[in-house]
């Protein structure tokens, strides 16, 4: 099975080793919580140069069913991890449901309206502060599920977006 | 020797400011008393004092009062923000007999209102910006229009009633005063119940410096050199540093002049802040007072040696027997980072979740004051921030690399954090350079986006493949024994909950 990272609102492909890869690195997962991975074999001559049979990586990844958190050469990154499926692919972009409680402050499109990446969606209210919901790519506002003044819960759709193909 | 009865000090706040007085309260003698709002009940500040107790809400001041004095508190602590500046809690608290470790409450009805505030500025030859007050309710266009071309633009529009930075906005236009003035009033009527607005010039490209002062209360005071605070999204601070880098001599000292006038005017009292805005000139303009303990205050601490709780503990105790401390020049550079469990690549917008591991960095002229334990749960309720990481080093330079060892070797896991967005500003060329405006995080470092590589993600499937994530022992799934490999892997991990298993 295919995999993405949805990492910042932004979905990515999540790519695995190929098969002989897996068998390059040894890992030890030290109590505290960081891994320590030790390239033992170099099926794949590019990365060589960067990791040499006996380098080290020292990362830190935790996941809860698909949600994970991951610190990775200095860098940190939270995302979720999803299989790709045939329809699931689009989905990832035009699914924009409330992370957080809150409520509806302003409707800033109208359903069938065309936007370009960024355009502010709507305004939510949450911790005396107001946040936009921009479009993340580029599309058309399909349906508005929510109205002003609407209190939200987490995990409620907020808008039906179709991505431009 | 006469019996000098128990202390007992009360922190009326939460997470690592609560923490932090608690340090200091137990290296001075004293019992401490935690309070905790609903919600609030995991949380780590909880489990650092003698004795707790419940409060319907932070802000509850009658409940916190009587809370104290069933408890027996001889002093109260208000840390920052909640009824830190708050005068009706600091009378509240001296009418039941308690000392108020912070300023008179005088001092805070006259520094408060940042109108009153420049009012006395300008009387005793503090610089000040140009400024309007206004209802927005009561407000015709015509007023409005007439206002802001007074003050003249960029406007930067702030509730009368507020702090800390939530709820101001930036206009470059008349056609933008309308909405963003609608904005303000409502959220300024939403968190403080009082509409009013403040517009202010916007002063160009200025750096945010601010002048930490210490007053006897009897009208002696020292200042404690100052915190550049320049690095800020949307007015909240993110970096600060002690002292201001790139700053010039006439400058330093003109600040320090304005902020001791202002302490001797008002013969303030305990540890205080007083903001100033400064241009690329070295003009420098006076914006409020903070008649608080800061946020930022550990930068200070570290290049002078001087504990500022302690400093105000030791203040309430003696009063007026108390005597400043002996302030030598300021000792290497100190940087502060702020932790928050936000997603800086999505708005900012707070994360929620339970914390599952927590790794701190820890080494020569590091600090970290937290206020997050692993098992609490990260809601709405309470403010973002969750720790603070600060480091001090000979020199700015080495510093800054201490600051970037210090990141690398924090995790936090869990619940997403702006970890990523700190590693990203620490080493961005004009942050290493220490040329930073208040401009720099809100109109050129805008391009933001945390970036896994390829390389990333195969090292995470790689590992994921071997089994050991789930068998593994991490703390909040200790009580999960080892799962066994399956056709598909991924499948295994779906017994997990979202809770860990900690409550």
């Amino acid at each position: 099975m295919k995999y993405q990272a949805k990492v910042a609102g932004k979905k990515q492909e999540w790519k695995e080793f190929e098969p002989e890869g897996l068998k390059d690195w040894s890992f030890e997962k030290r109590a505290g919580g960081w891994v320590i991975a030790t390239r033992v074999a170099a099926s794949d001559e590019a990365s060589k140069v960067l990791y040499p049979v006996g380098a080290r990586v020292r990362f830190h990844y935790q996941k809860i069913k698909n949600q994970f958190w991951a610190k990775v050469n200095g860098s940190d990154f939270f995302g979720e991890k999803v299989p790709i499926t045939r329809a699931g692919a689009k989905d990832a972009e035009s699914d924009f449901t409330a992370q957080f409680p809150g409520k509806v402050r302003k409707i800033m499109v109208k359903p069938d309206q065309a936007v370009e990446a960024g355009t502010p969606l709507l305004m939510i209210e949450a911790m005396k502060m107001e946040f936009a919901i921009k479009a993340t790519s580029a599309g058309t506002v399909k349906a508005v599920l929510v109205t002003e003044g609407q209190v939200l819960t987490p995990g409620e759709k907020l808008l039906e977006f179709e991505v431009k193909a | 020797m006469k019996n000098t009865p128990v202390q007992k000090l009360m922190v009326a706040n939460r997470s690592e400011i609560a923490c932090r007085i608690f340090q200091g309260a137990y290296e001075r003698g004293l019992k401490s008393v935690a309070i905790y709002a609903p919600g609030d009940e995991g949380a780590r500040h909880v489990t650092m004092a003698d004795e707790i107790a419940a409060v319907p809400s932070y802000l509850d001041v009658a409940s916190i009062i009587e809370v104290a004095k069933k408890l027996g508190v001889t002093m109260i602590h208000p840390g920052y923000g909640f009824l830190s500046e708050r005068p009706h809690f600091a009378k509240a608290v001296e009418e039941a007999g308690i000392i108020f470790l912070g300023p008179k409450a005088e001092t805070m009805e006259q520094m408060g209102g940042k109108i009153a505030a420049k009012e006395i500025a300008e009387k005793i030859g503090v610089p000040t910006v140009p400024w309007a007050k206004l209802d927005f309710s009561k407000t015709s266009e015509a007023e409005l229009k007439k206002a802001a071309e007074t003050v003249g633009y960029p406007i930067l529009i702030k509730a009368h009633a507020g702090g800390g930075g939530k709820g101001m906005r930036r206009v470059n236009r008349y056609e933008e005063l309308k909405e963003q003035a609608e904005i303000a009033a409502r959220e300024a009527m939403n968190s403080f119940g009082d509409g009013t607005l403040f517009f202010e010039r916007l002063v160009q490209s200025p750096r945010h410096i601010e002048v930490q002062v210490l007053g006897d209360g009897e009208g002696g005071g020292i200042h404690l050199f100052e915190r550049e605070c320049s690095l800020q999204r949307r007015h909240q601070k993110v970096w600060e540093e002690a002292p201001a880098p790139h700053l010039n001599e006439e400058t330093r000292k003109g600040l320090y002049q304005s902020a001791l006038k202002l302490v001797a005017y008002t013969n303030y009292r305990s540890a205080g802040t007083i903001e100033f805005l400064v241009d690329q000139s070295g003009d420098y303009f006076f914006i409020e007072m903070n008649t608080r303990l800061q946020v930022e205050h550990p930068v200070t601490e570290a290049i002078t040696g001087i504990d500022l709780v302690h400093e105000q503990i030791k203040l309430g105790l003696e009063k007026t027997k108390y005597i400043l401390p002996e302030v030598k020049e300021p000792r290497g550079h100190a940087l502060e980072v702020r932790v928050y469990a936000e997603d800086p690549a999505q708005e900012f917008i707070p994360c929620t979740g339970t914390v599952q591991n927590l790794i701190w960095p820890s080494g020569p002229g590091i600090r970290v004051d937290k206020g997050i334990e692993v098992g609490q749960v990260m809601g709405t309720s309470f403010d973002s921030m969750c720790a603070k990481i600060i480091t001090h080093a000979p020199d700015r330079a080495s510093s800054v690399k201490r600051m970037h060892f210090a990141l690398k070797e924090t995790v936090i896991s869990g619940i997403g954090t702006n970890l990523d967005y700190l590693t990203t500003i620490a080493h961005h060329p004009k942050v290493i350079d220490g040329k930073v405006t208040t401009h720099l995080l809100d109109h050129e470092f805008l391009d933001y986006a945390p970036k896994p590589k390829d390389f990333d993600f195969q090292l995470l499937a790689a590992y994921e493949s071997t089994g050991i994530q789930s068998a593994g022992v991490s703390p909040s799934n200790a009580a999960q024994s080892g799962t066994a490999k399956t056709a598909d892997l991924w499948s295994s991990y779906s017994s997990l909950t979202g809770q860990g298993g900690v409550k």
